[in-house]
């Protein structure tokens, strides 16, 4: 079975990007919303790659959902 | 029957910047005493007469700069705009509040206009501290020391207010993913790029 893949990551003002691998389907979205859904205002604006169309069976895939997210602001 | 409630959120990374847009966009709140002496010190440093008045408006302004942490600003504010009062509080290095959906009408409005205004003057206090610091670097020459040692405090004052607030926000906000992460059986590895912490979690 692949792995699940998270990549996070959290600028020095707070700001969160955020990228999945092989979390395949609508499964991603929900993912995300359990673990960013409080700190990401826009979580459904996430850009979607076209591995996030695909069943949760499927095997291959890179990028599934990545997005940059303002949720603080100061120096950048 | 259910009521649905929109959550609203506004940034305070940098309080003096939310006290700027907050006002700029014709509200009020419920400020602490040390923003209402910030205001003042800072009015003091633009209208001082000779050297040693300026050295004195930006020495005080500075110490009340490095004064100005986490723990001066309050959990809950309060902020009137559009004529009505809504609760504040502080939860993840950012105030939120829930309003009830269909009476928010013209509110979210101004709650985004004063999120853009503290982004604009967010800008607009880097510009200020940027350009400071350069004009420092150019006439340290000319500037007595006194004058060096004051303007230095005030931008160390200014860029602390910045990143103790940034730090209170990243702290929290690691905490929680960390925990989650770990929460849906993720192992997770943490490490620093240059400023950036970087998480790469996987779950086989």
């Amino acid at each position: 079975m692949a792995e699940e893949s998270i990549r996070i990551i959290v600028h020095d003002d707070g700001r969160i990007e955020f990228e999945t691998h092989d979390i395949k389907g609508e499964a991603c979205m929900d993912e995300l919303e359990e673990i960013l859904g409080e700190l990401v205002d826009d979580l459904a604006e996430a850009t979607k790659t076209s591995e996030y169309h695909e069943p949760p069976s499927s095997q291959k895939g890179t990028n599934q959902s990545k997005n940059q997210q303002t949720t603080g602001s100061g120096s950048s | 029957m259910s009521t649905v409630y929109v959550q609203v959120n506004l940034p305070i990374t940098n309080v003096l910047c939310l006290d700027m847009a907050i006002q700029e966009a014709g509200g009020t709140w419920n400020a602490p005493e040390i923003i209402h002496e910030i205001r003042r010190a800072k009015m003091k440093t633009a209208t001082a007469q000779g050297a040693q008045s300026l050295i004195s408006a930006n020495n005080e302004y500075a110490e009340l700069l490095r004064a100005l942490s986490p723990e001066t600003i309050p959990r809950t504010i309060c902020v009137n705009i559009e004529g009505r009062t809504l609760t504040f509080i502080k939860n993840r290095g950012q105030y939120s509040t829930r309003t009830r959906n269909g009476t928010q009408s013209g509110l979210i409005g101004a709650i985004q206009s004063i999120s853009k205004l503290y982004d604009k003057n967010m800008r607009l206090i880097e510009n200020e501290l940027n350009k400071t610091i350069q004009t420092l670097e150019e006439q340290k020459d000319l500037l007595s020391a006194e004058q060096v040692q004051s303007l230095r405090s005030v931008i160390e004052g200014q860029q602390s207010t910045i990143q103790s607030a940034n730090q209170e926000r990243v702290d929290e906000v690691t905490k929680e993913i960390e925990e989650k992460l770990a929460a849906r059986g993720f192992e997770v590895r943490r490490r620093m790029v240059g400023k950036k912490i970087v998480y790469q979690a996987v779950r086989r």
